[in-house]
């Protein structure tokens, strides 16, 4: 049996000397989705910066491929980490953002920007500044480095906000295809969405 | 072949070409230094010689605080639109993004300073030995200041009151540079040759270089933590 692409053992987590997270333990294999789900406050953004390496636990341990995670040494290639915010320097255009990112990053991109923003719809504003760009253009932007980098573990932490309806549909069938290739993606939403694998959902108590 | 790893390159040609798109953060520090410089003869009494020797600590002094103001938008940016944990969770070495970091600083706030000391000096009057040793002494303490303040930016950015924090640690170790950068200068123009300051200031940058894009490094993961 292969090795879980994701370990979470034991963990708790606090945000800003508040615990939010207590004794949480899972699993993630290849093919799988897990959706984190719970209200606000329940620690959903916090759990995922601990998954990729942003923060450490409190207790426990976060493992990737076997390999303990820790906040000085991320391991880039094992990991794409969506988060709240796009990432995305204002006064450059989509293009030169990813670009950036292809030339500094370890490992190599898999895929260039100009395809990855094809495919996304974004041929046309691939060059406008991102400041002059929608809130749903730049999510859209910020979800190219899914396509651009290979890495088997995805987290996105509300991956669908801000994005019209065929662009949902196309984040959808790229945690579809994602899955077929035996990746694993932990997601925190509060939309529903629609994906040909069974989603594990883990709801998260607000700890008073 | 270039002459500094890829992502030094891209990383100070990132910050370029950004600074250049919203050239206001370029021109702030450039006019506070040449309003301080301007404001200053009006200040102090009309007595023959008094103001051109000291000048060149005038010069010093509007170049330090300029270059410390401009340094509270190194990280800023990056840190407010999620861009620096992009750069920290691509894999990039963050010791060569500091690196970048500060070198595109200096060029957009360092450099143009000691280049602009040059015409300023000249118009208060100093002589042509002092005006060449301010602007050599104004380059290497700007590349020095742009190098440690970088480390400290990225320790600063995103806490409640970072700039004022910012300042005020950057301020202890940008002071020796004021004293030896302004010493060297003034003894220019007594005619003395200033090697003892510019070895000094000479090794404070090759120390700076060899430090502070590790403490830079070390300084963003504490934040992003």
């Amino acid at each position: 049996m292969s090795k879980p692409i994701l370990e979470v053992t034991n963990i708790s987590l606090s945000r800003a000397q508040n615990l939010v997270v207590r004794d949480l333990s899972f699993s993630v294999s290849s093919g799988e989705i897990i959706q984190l789900s719970g209200s606000n406050g329940s620690g959903k953004t916090t759990i995922l910066r601990a998954l990729a390496g942003l923060i450490m636990p409190d207790n426990g341990r976060v493992a990737r491929l076997g390999e303990k995670v820790g906040n000085t040494t991320p391991s880039s290639n094992s990991v794409i980490y969506i988060g709240h915010r796009h990432g995305l320097e204002e006064n450059l255009s989509p293009l030169e953002n990813l670009n950036f990112l292809s030339q500094v990053s370890t490992p190599s991109p898999i895929r260039d920007g100009v395809s990855v923003l094809g495919t996304l719809g974004l041929k046309t504003s691939m060059h406008v500044l991102t400041t002059r760009l929608s809130a749903g253009q730049k999510q859209r932007v910020s979800l190219a480095r899914l396509l651009m980098f290979d890495a088997p573990l995805w987290l996105l932490d509300e991956p669908f906000t801000a994005l019209d309806t065929s662009s949902k549909k196309q984040l959808e069938n790229m945690i579809d295809a994602h899955l077929d290739r035996k990746g694993a993606v932990v997601l925190a939403t509060h939309q529903t969405f629609n994906c040909k694998s069974q989603v594990i959902n883990y709801s998260l108590p607000v700890i008073v | 072949m270039t002459l500094f790893p890829r992502t030094v390159n891209e990383t100070t040609s990132r910050e370029l070409r950004k600074t250049f798109r919203n050239p206001s953060e370029i021109f702030y520090p450039l006019i506070f230094f040449v309003l301080v410089l301007t404001m200053f003869p009006f200040a102090i009494p009309p007595v023959p010689g008094l103001f051109n020797s000291i000048a060149s600590g005038i010069l010093w002094t509007a170049a330090l605080l300029a270059i410390s103001l401009s340094l509270e938008t190194l990280f800023k940016a990056d840190y407010r639109s999620g861009a620096l944990e992009v750069i920290h969770l691509s894999g990039a070495d963050l010791v060569l993004v500091g690196v970048g970091k500060s070198l595109g600083h200096w060029i957009i706030s360092g450099l143009p300073i000691a280049l602009l000391a040059f015409p300023i000096g000249w118009a208060l009057d100093l002589n042509f030995l002092t005006l060449w040793v301010l602007v050599l002494t104004l380059m290497l303490g700007s590349a020095t200041m742009s190098l440690t303040g970088a480390s400290i930016s990225a320790l600063t950015v995103g806490l409640r009151g970072g700039g004022f924090l910012l300042v005020m640690l950057t301020l202890p170790f940008f002071v020796p540079l004021l004293i030896f950068g302004s010493s060297a200068a003034t003894n220019a123009s007594l005619g003395i040759v200033p090697e003892a300051e510019l070895y000094f200031l000479g090794g404070m940058f090759v120390l700076s270089l060899t430090v502070a894009p590790w403490a830079t490094a070390h300084a963003i993961r504490i934040r992003l933590g």
